[in-house]
């Protein structure tokens, strides 16, 4: 296609939401190492969300500028809603990962005597499940977008799997950690079902899902 | 979705030699904003003159298929071509205005051609017309004076109230807003939402964001063809059709898509 006034401004979108992913990404990255290191990073967390709730202020903007200037229609109009949606999401991860970092603060005087180890197959899902939200953000696929939903199935059994581990625990401090922490990893796992589910609806016009 | 109104079946028109609409079928709902788009001679506005028997005055033009207008087709031999484009109005891009006549009398024409004279009935038509084209409390007090001073906004309400002065059942609408400022536009588009009330409205336009908003269906016509025909929100977000995608897209070279 002939380049259109609005290419340009989609190509500067997705770089944007590129970088936002990444840096979302990363501080999931970093809470899961401060979790398994019990290291006390969570400020630093929660100051990397401000960055994050930023980013997501620019990329709204630029959204309803394209939106307000071309009056966009059929996939350049999905592509814009979707992208509002994934940025959205992409916050709510960095806030979650926060989230994660701050409970090792709150929980200080837990440290060395909780299995974190236990959260271990949990974390394995939600890391997929963002890795696979990550590669449909760089290149949307339809197909490999649907495999979310499987992905989510297992997040699911994965976390109640540990509650039933947690319930048996005598260190209240560390089942409470435990918990919170796993409902954190089972939150980001549904925010990257609906990154998948978002560049699904931008290629289809219709959802992975049902909710 | 609402009753049928206007059925188009099997329909081909020509210009002499020039094959300008190919097998159109296409159901129009009453009391409704049907959109007809596509790029500049996709025949479009063809279409619309086949659908009020206007086609058929230009020389070599040629119709074969059938337009079921309430059941009847308006082919039919023992049909009059007058009393089909009395049903069914006609609102152009750019609005007739009569110079030598009063505002009044722009709108009585029609009903005077149609052999009104009644002039109480003809002010109370011409009154109740002005107040549903949205013009009468910006002309009450100037009925008589020439229409010529009218802004281009105005005109085309007043063309409104003269079609509808005619108690249509259907109008025809062709670039009705494209030669109107924002402010103009925007009442003729509050207008036609009122008046798909009472009226059935085919608007044929190639300004999609026009028809993106007064539209409830929109029919995407290329080449001759129709391509697409739906409920606007469904056309306009995800488009079924890979040519629609690329028109609303903006795409010039559409040929390559068929």
């Amino acid at each position: 296609m002939d380049s259109r006034l609005i290419d340009s401004g989609l190509q500067e979108l997705n770089k944007m939401l590129m970088e936002l992913g990444l840096y979302s990404y990363a501080s999931f990255k970093k809470a899961v190492d401060a979790l398994r290191n019990w290291k006390y990073i969570g400020e630093d967390l929660i100051s990397r969300s401000y960055q994050l709730m930023m980013k997501r202020e620019e990329i709204n903007s630029l959204a309803i500028e394209l939106i307000a200037r071309y009056q966009p229609l059929a996939s350049d109009l999905r592509y814009l809603k979707s992208a509002m949606e994934i940025a959205y999401n992409f916050l709510r991860i960095g806030r979650y990962s926060a989230d994660i970092a701050m409970s090792l603060i709150d929980f200080r005087d837990a440290e060395g005597k909780c299995e974190v180890d236990k959260l271990e197959p949990l974390i394995e899902v939600v890391y997929e499940m963002l890795q696979l939200a990550m590669e449909l953000i760089e290149n949307p696929d339809s197909t490999k977008a649907e495999n979310i939903y499987k992905l989510d199935s297992q997040a699911d059994e994965e976390y109640r799997r540990v509650l039933e581990i947690i319930i048996k625990l005598d260190n209240i401090k560390c089942g409470l950690m435990l918990a919170l922490v796993a409902r954190y990893l089972e939150r980001i796992g549904d925010h990257a079902y609906y990154i998948a589910d978002s560049v699904y609806y931008y290629l289809n016009g219709y959802r992975i899902a049902k909710f | 979705m609402g009753d049928i109104k206007l059925r188009v079946r099997n329909l081909d028109a020509w210009y002499g030699d020039n094959h300008v609409l190919k097998n159109i079928n296409l159901d129009i709902l009453s009391r409704a904003i049907t959109a007809i788009i596509g790029p500049s001679g996709c025949g479009k506005t063809t279409l619309l003159r086949v659908i009020n028997r206007l086609h058929e005055t230009v020389p070599n033009a040629r119709v074969r298929g059938e337009v079921i207008l309430d059941g009847k087709n308006i082919y039919d031999p023992d049909v009059n071509p007058v009393e089909i484009r009395r049903k069914i109005g006609m609102i152009f891009q750019q609005p007739t205005v009569f110079p030598h006549l009063s505002i009044h009398d722009n709108v009585a024409i029609g009903l005077k051609l149609n052999g009104i004279n009644d002039r109480e009935l003809l002010d109370k038509i011409v009154r109740k017309s002005l107040r549903e084209a949205g013009l009468w409390s910006e002309v009450e007090d100037r009925l008589w004076d020439r229409a010529t001073d009218l802004s281009g906004g105005q005109k085309q309400r007043l063309a409104i109230a003269r079609a509808i002065a005619l108690e249509p059942e259907v109008l025809l609408m062709d670039e009705p807003t494209s030669a109107l400022d924002p402010g103009a536009t925007s009442r003729i588009e509050a207008l036609m939402t009122n008046l798909k009330k009472d009226y059935t409205i085919i608007v044929v336009t190639h300004n999609i964001q026009f028809a993106a908003r007064t539209a409830d269906y929109i029919a995407f016509l290329f080449n001759g063809m129709l391509i697409e025909y739906g409920v606007a929100q469904e056309i306009l977000e995800r488009p079924k059709e890979k040519l629609t995608e690329r028109y609303l897209l903006g795409e010039v070279d559409l040929e390559r898509w068929l």
